[in-house]
C-alpha cells in the first residue's frame, strides 16, 4: 500500500513539474493563435482561432530567410563543434602524448572562461579578418566546445580497449577505427550531444547580435523587432517565437530514440 | 601456418619490468600455452607478439622475418580477446566479415568465406543477430570465427574461455583442440587456468614475474617442475613442499623434518647416509603420490595427524599435520574412501622415485645423481635452458 501511495505521489510531483515545463510553451502557441485583439485574454483555450499574428509576423519579417540563416549558423556551429570535439576527444582518449594533460586542461578551460571575457578579442579578430556581418563570423569563433570534448572523451574512455585493439588487429588504422568503430558505438551519445549543441547555437542571441550588426539576420534577432519602445507586440512576437521553436522540436523528434537511450545508459553506468 | 620466434623480448613501464627478456620458439602448427598467475606478464607478452604493445627491447620474428616494427595488420596474426571485443553495432555476419572488408576483399568473397566459417562454427542461424542478442558461448564462437575467417599465419588467444561457465568451458576446450588438430594451426594461447594448459597444449611455457620459468610438454612440467614456483602452481592441490634437513652422501640422501624421515637412495651399492653434516633443502611430493598407512607401519616415512578430510566425489583430500601440533601440513589425495578420520594419527608412505628436491634459496630443481645433490647445470641468464636439461633421474 505504501509502495503504491509513494508511486502515486511521485507521479503527481512529476505531473506538476511536467505541467510547469510545458505550460509556457503552450501559452506561447495559445497567444499566437488568438485574434490580435484577444492577445491579453486569459481564457485557457484560444478561441476563436486566428492566424492574424502569424500574418503580421510574416509581413514584417522574412521569416523563411531568417530561419534559413539561423539554421546555417546552428548547423554550422553544432556540426563544427561535434567534429572538433570528436577528433580531440579521440586523441585524448586513445593516445598518450607529450603535453596531453596541458592541452586537455586548456580545452576544458575554454568552457570555464566567461563569454564576456572573449567576446571583445574575438570581435576585434573578426574585424581584422573582415568577417563582421557574415554568418561565418558568427560560426568560426564557436567551433571549439570544451564541454563537448569533455563529454565525448569520457564516453570514449568507456569503450573497452580490446575493441579498439580488435579493430587494429583486423587491419583498421586510427582514422578507420574512429569512423567504423568508435562513431557507431557512440551514436547515442553523439546524437544527444548534437541536440544539445544545436539548441544552444539556435538560441544564441548575444553573439549574433554583436557580429551581425544589421538587425534581423537570424530569427532571435528578428524577434527582438517586436519589442519596441512603444510597447511589446505580443501576438507577432509569440508567433515568431513559435516558429523559431519548430526546428528544434523536429530535430528532437528525429533523434529522440537515440537521446533517450543515451540518457538511460548514462544512468546505468 | 607460421612459426613465431621471440628473442630477448622485454617490456618495462618506468621502473616496473612487465616482461623480462623472453626467448621462445613457437613451432609451425604448435599449440603453445603461456601459463602463469595474473600479473606475470603473459598478456603483455601476447600483445607484443600481436604488435599492440611496442617492446622496450628484443625482437619478434614471424617465419624468420623480423616484424618487431611492423604494424599489427601486416603481421598476418589474428587475435581472440578475453572480452571477445565484438563490434556491438554490427551483426554477426558483419563482425565475421569485418577483417576481410577492411582488407578490401570483394563482396562475394566476403560472403562466401563468412558463410563457410559460420557453418563450421554453427553460427549460420545467428548471422543476422547483434552481439548483445547472443549468449556467452555464441559470442565466443563469433570471436573465434572473426579470427578464423582471415586464415592467418597464427592465432593469438588471450584467455578466450575465461568468461564461459564451467560446463561450456569444457566443451569449448575440446572444440578448440579439435579445431587446432584439423587446421594444424600455430596457436599462442594465454591462460591462468592450468587445466586449459594441461589439456590443450603441445607445450606449456610457465611465466612468473615476467620471466620464463619452464617450457615443456604438459607431462614434463608436471612431472619434473623446474622450480618450486612451478611445483606450487601446477596441480590441484599443488605439490606439497616441505623444508627438510638433508644429509647428502655418496649413495643417496637422508631427509629429516618434523614427522618426516626419508631415505632417498641412489643407484649403485652402498648405504644411504645416516648421519653427517646436513644442509637445508626443499622436498616436494605430489598429493596423489602419498599413500595412507597405519601410523606404525614400517614404510610410513611421514607421520602426523589428520586435520581435515574433503570429499571431491570420486576422490578424497586429507590434510595432515606432520609430527606434533604446529608441524608442517601436507595434503594427500586418493580414491574415495581414503580410510582416514580427522583427529586420528596417520602414517604416509611415498615412493622415493616420486620425491622432488629443490634448492631453498634459488627454488631450482635439484637433480639427484649418484654421489651428489647438486644444482642442475643451467646458466642463470637463460632460464629456458631448464627445458633442455635431461630430465632422467637415476633411481634404483
Amino acid at each position: 500500500m505504501t509502495d503504491r501511495l509513494r508511486a502515486v505521489r511521485g507521479h503527481l510531483v512529476l505531473a506538476a513539474v511536467g505541467l510547469a515545463c510545458v505550460f509556457p510553451i503552450y501559452w506561447m502557441y495559445a497567444t499566437s493563435l488568438r485574434r490580435p485583439g484577444d492577445v491579453f485574454a486569459t481564457s485557457l483555450l484560444p478561441w476563436p482561432l486566428s492566424l492574424g499574428s502569424y500574418r503580421e509576423a510574416a509581413r514584417e519579417l522574412d521569416v523563411v530567410g531568417l530561419l534559413a540563416n539561423t539554421a546555417v549558423v546552428a548547423v554550422g556551429v553544432a556540426v563544427g563543434q561535434l567534429l572538433v570535439a570528436l577528433l580531440a576527444a579521440y586523441a585524448f582518449a586513445a593516445y598518450r602524448f607529450r603535453g596531453e594533460k596541458l592541452l586537455y586542461l586548456a580545452m576544458i578551460g575554454t568552457w570555464l572562461i566567461p563569454f564576456q571575457v572573449t567576446m571583445l578579442p574575438n570581435y576585434v579578430l573578426l574585424y581584422q579578418a573582415g568577417l563582421l556581418n557574415t554568418l561565418a563570423g558568427v560560426i568560426l569563433p564557436q567551433l571549439l566546445s570544451g564541454v563537448a570534448v569533455l563529454l565525448l572523451r569520457s564516453h570514449m574512455r568507456s569503450i573497452p580497449g580490446e575493441l579498439l585493439e580488435a579493430a587494429r588487429m583486423d587491419g583498421r588504422g586510427s582514422w578507420g577505427t574512429l569512423w567504423t568503430v568508435v562513431v557507431p558505438v557512440l551514436r547515442p551519445a553523439l546524437a544527444a550531444l548534437a541536440i544539445l549543441l544545436f539548441v544552444t547555437a539556435w538560441n544564441e542571441y548575444f553573439w549574433p547580435a554583436m557580429v551581425l550588426q544589421r538587425s534581423g539576420a537570424v530569427i532571435q534577432l528578428g524577434i527582438r523587432g517586436f519589442l519596441g519602445t512603444e510597447g511589446v507586440r505580443w501576438g507577432p512576437l509569440m508567433a515568431a517565437s513559435g516558429l523559431a521553436c519548430l526546428p528544434v522540436f523536429a530535430l528532437y523528434l528525429v533523434l529522440q530514440r537515440q537521446v533517450v537511450s543515451a540518457f538511460v545508459r548514462s544512468g546505468l553506468r | 601456418m607460421s612459426r613465431i620466434r621471440l628473442s630477448g623480448l622485454r617490456k618495462t613501464y618506468g621502473d616496473t619490468v612487465a616482461v623480462d627478456g623472453i626467448d621462445l620458439d613457437v613451432a609451425d602448427g604448435e599449440f603453445l600455452v603461456l601459463l602463469g598467475p595474473s600479473g606475470c606478464g603473459k598478456s603483455t607478452l601476447l600483445r607484443m607478439v600481436a604488435g599492440l604493445i611496442e617492446p622496450t627491447d628484443g625482437r619478434v620474428l614471424v617465419d624468420d622475418a623480423d616484424v618487431t616494427a611492423v604494424p599489427p595488420r601486416d603481421r598476418d596474426l589474428a587475435m581472440v580477446f578475453q572480452s571477445y571485443a565484438l563490434y556491438p553495432h554490427l551483426t554477426v555476419a558483419s563482425n565475421l566479415g569485418f577483417p576481410l572488408r577492411v582488407r578490401g576483399e570483394r563482396r562475394a568473397v566476403v560472403r562466401e568465406k563468412v558463410a563457410a566459417v559460420a557453418a563450421e562454427l554453427g553460427l549460420t542461424e545467428l548471422l543476422r543477430r547483434r552481439p548483445k542478442e547472443l549468449s556467452g558461448g555464441q559470442r565466443q564462437r563469433v570471436a573465434l570465427g572473426r579470427a578464423l575467417v582471415r586464415e592467418p599465419g597464427a592465432f593469438l588467444m588471450d584467455e578466450p574461455l575465461s568468461n564461459l561457465d564451467a560446463k561450456l568451458r569444457t566443451s569449448t576446450r575440446a572444440g578448440l583442440s579439435a579445431l587446432h588438430r584439423r587446421l594444424r594451426a600455430t596457436v599462442l594461447y594465454v591462460t591462468h587456468d592450468q587445466v586449459e594448459a594441461m589439456t590443450m597444449a603441445d607445450r606449456v611455457a610457465l611465466l612468473d614475474g615476467g620471466r620464463l620459468v619452464q617450457v615443456g610438454t604438459p607431462a614434463e612440467v608436471y612431472d619434473a617442475p623446474a622450480t618450486t614456483f612451478v611445483a606450487g602452481f601446477l596441480g590441484s592441490p599443488p605439490m606439497n613442499l616441505l623444508d627438510v634437513d638433508a644429509v647428502v652422501g655418496p649413495h643417496g640422501v637422508r631427509a629429516r623434518a618434523v614427522g618426516l624421515d626419508l631415505s632417498l637412495p641412489d643407484a649403485g651399492p652402498g648405504p644411504v647416509p645416516d648421519a653427517g653434516s646436513s644442509r637445508a633443502l626443499v622436498l616436494g611430493v605430489r598429493p596423489e603420490h602419498l599413500v595412507v598407512r597405519a601410523p606404525d607401519a614400517p614404510d610410513a616415512v611421514l607421520r602426523g595427524r589428520v586435520s581435515a578430510v574433503e570429499n571431491l566425489g570420486s576422490e578424497e583430500l586429507a590434510r595432515c599435520v606432520l609430527g606434533a601440533d604446529g608441524g608442517p601440513e601436507v595434503t594427500v589425495r586418493g580414491p574415495r574412501p581414503l580410510g582416514v578420520v580427522p583427529g586420528r594419527e596417520v602414517g604416509l608412505a611415498v615412493d622415493p622415485a616420486r620425491v622432488h628436491l629443490f634448492d631453498p634459496d634459488s627454488g631450482r630443481r635439484l637433480e639427484r645423481r649418484p654421489g651428489a645433490v647438486s644444482p642442475a647445470p643451467s646458466s642463470p641468464a637463460v632460464e629456458p635452458a631448464l627445458d633442455d636439461r635431461p630430465l632422467a633421474r637415476s633411481l634404483p
